[in-house]
């Protein structure tokens, strides 16, 4: 079973391991000597019809594999998708040739009261878990998988709402899904922290491996790993401040456990610290990943199993995600 | 799928749209009582403080979304704004939310939220500085064209009546109260020494002047020219005769129109001029430019 087009060939064995570029770091990039296995850049930020950007992300490409993540698609919104802005991001896409493309399963467009033309919340806004709600999200992701001629990946949100009316667990929301539409997940660990704390777990890391117990392996193509501000009063926001937390590493290690090696990205978008100490971030990953390797060699269980399962993937005959992928890829 | 299904599915979409339609609606609501209001007829589940928490989340956040994109599109009108910036970035937020997820397409109307506020009457040279910034922010995004050298055989073979030069992408003539490119410029960390010794830091040429002049008089600029040079924007004042010459341009005048107040002596030296500094696309017929 091959999963490449999500961007994670599980043939490769060998985990890769990578950190977002943001514009303080373009110098740094451009004069390092050893730089991490691939970069992960948000889509938007390289939207511009021509100019630096153009030129700017060549440059990177030319040295290393690229990640487009995007933060702008809103691809849970009811009144759909920005024709414009998936054009402009399947542009990219042509030009960058990226490993892998992904957004979140968030909202962010609708139209005033009033009004018919949309506004753009700017902001990752939260889903429902309602039948209604993985409907449209289906529908735009893929809308977007069909513009892009590719599988996406797309990210589980750190929210600050649930809604009276959610009536899905987020896990087997997201397993659907991916079943109904072939893209893949890409798991943010530090998101689950986030959210297990704002909801006043005891056990947040408990509460974070149950939801990566319940997801399907199969179809995680990439983990995030990161750190935010710890907060005395109100919620705890994913601002990726700072270092990778302990809670986050924890978690990641388990998800090894779990799921497998994976590509993983160091997330840093605020305060960011030095170049050397990001990749630093990232090299923490792989050894945490070598060593559940060095610990697990004799007993890897193949990508695709799920929890405790060596066999056929926990989303059942069912799931046509990976048969699509394959046909994306081929 | 039955009927009854169907209508049960459609409205389940409307309730999400509803919902999100409320949320958004939230947060750009001006006021945070009205934000309340808007987040309740959504369903946020839980305590009045949890739903509290995180309106104040998503409002804040967008807030300082707004502030950094403000910030990295007008620098200078944002510095000159002080501790008012916030302010007018959390207004302009609200009045004139961002319509696409790239936000470096929001903030267009900047210069006329400014030129609008009263409080800001007395001072109209700062609206055209966000003009200068907003021009500058679209030339360098502007999409990449070099000057069509093909074109210039339509001079010989077509009448002045039917042709139109096309200035590049990004080329824009600014106007803004006297004094708004004084204002702009010794606000923008450039000093003039450095510029007259061709270090010409931020793109701003004044030392350059074949196209541009201080007026005669003395008087202050009331117009500036904005345009791309490789990556980097430039900016430098023109005459009233040259803004009015390029404005004609811009708006596609005829070039017969463009040959009875040409800036210079001769078409020949106008054009040499314009593809030099990399401000002309290319020259087409009024067929080509419909």
């Amino acid at each position: 079973m091959s999963v490449r087009g999500i961007g994670f060939d599980p043939a490769d064995a060998r985990p890769r391991f990578g950190v977002g570029l943001r514009h303080p770091h373009y110098t740094d990039f451009a004069e390092a000597a050893t730089l991490p296995d691939f970069v992960e850049v948000h889509s938007e930020n390289f939207f511009a019809p021509g100019g630096a950007s153009h030129a700017l992300i060549d440059s990177v490409r030319a040295r290393c594999n690229v990640s487009l993540h995007g933060v702008g698609l809103g691809l849970g919104s009811a009144v759909g998708v920005d024709p414009h802005h998936l054009a402009r991001l399947a542009e990219l896409v042509a030009r960058v040739e990226p490993m892998r493309v992904s957004d979140h399963a968030c909202f962010a467009r609708a139209p005033l009261p009033g009004q018919t033309v949309p506004v753009h919340g700017a902001d990752l806004l939260p889903l429902a878990f309602t039948p209604a709600s993985l409907d449209i999200l289906c529908d735009n992701v893929s809308r977007a998988q069909d513009a892009l001629r590719r599988p996406i990946l797309v990210e589980n949100l750190s929210a600050y709402w649930a809604f009276d009316d959610d009536c899905i667990a987020e896990p087997e929301f997201l397993a659907s899904l991916c079943q109904r539409t072939g893209c893949g997940l890409l798991l943010d660990l530090n998101n689950l922290v986030v959210n297990a704390t704002n909801a006043g777990e005891a056990d947040v890391f408990a509460a974070a491996c149950r939801f990566v117990d319940a997801l399907p392996a199969a179809a995680i193509g990439e983990y995030h790993v990161a750190g935010c501000t710890p907060v005395e009063s109100g919620p705890m926001i994913d601002d990726h401040s700072r270092p990778v937390s302990d809670v986050v590493w924890a978690v990641y290690a388990h998800a090894l456990q779990v799921i497998g090696p994976r590509p993983t990205l160091v997330e840093w978008d605020l305060d960011l610290p030095p170049w050397g100490v990001l990749l630093g971030e990232a090299d923490r990953a792989r050894a945490v990943a070598d060593e559940f390797l060095r610990l697990n060699s004799a007993v890897t269980a193949p990508v695709g199993a799920g929890p405790g399962q060596t066999g056929p993937s926990p989303m059942g005959a069912g799931y046509a995600g990976a048969s699509s992928l394959e046909q994306a890829s081929a | 799928m039955t009927a009854a299904a169907s209508l049960t599915a459609s409205s389940g979409r409307d309730t999400e749209a509803a919902r999100q339609q409320a949320i958004v609606a939230a947060l750009f609501a001006p006021e945070r009582a009205a934000a309340r209001a808007l987040v309740a007829g959504a369903g946020v589940r839980g305590t009045p403080e949890a739903m509290e928490a995180g309106l104040g989340a998503y409002r804040g956040n967008g807030i300082a979304i707004a502030e950094r994109a403000l910030q990295a599109t007008y620098p200078v009108t944002f510095g000159l704004l002080g501790e008012s910036a916030e302010s007018a970035a959390a207004h302009l937020w609200r009045a004139d939310p961002p319509r696409t997820g790239d936000l470096a397409d929001w903030g267009a109307g900047f210069a006329d939220w400014l030129a609008a506020q009263p409080s800001l009457a007395d001072w109209p040279q700062l609206a055209g500085c966000a003009r200068i910034e907003w021009a500058r922010h679209c030339a360098e995004r502007a999409v990449d064209a070099g000057f069509d050298v093909g074109s210039l055989a339509l001079l010989g073979t077509h009448a002045p009546d039917v042709l139109r030069l096309r200035l590049r992408p990004g080329v824009a003539v600014i106007r803004g109260s006297a004094g708004f490119y004084q204002t702009w410029l010794d606000s923008s960390g450039c000093d003039q020494g450095r510029l007259a010794r061709g270090t010409a830091a931020c793109g701003v040429d004044v030392a350059v002047r074949d196209l541009s002049t201080t007026s005669p008089s003395g008087t202050a600029e009331t117009a500036v020219l904005v345009w791309r040079e490789g990556f980097a924007p430039r900016t430098e004042p023109l005459d009233a005769h040259r803004a009015d010459w390029l404005s004609a341009v811009a708006a596609g005048a005829p070039l017969r129109v463009l040959l009875e107040t040409l800036p210079e002596a001769d078409l020949e030296t106008v054009l040499a001029s314009l593809i030099s500094r990399g401000l002309l696309l290319d020259i087409v017929t009024h067929e080509d430019n419909a």
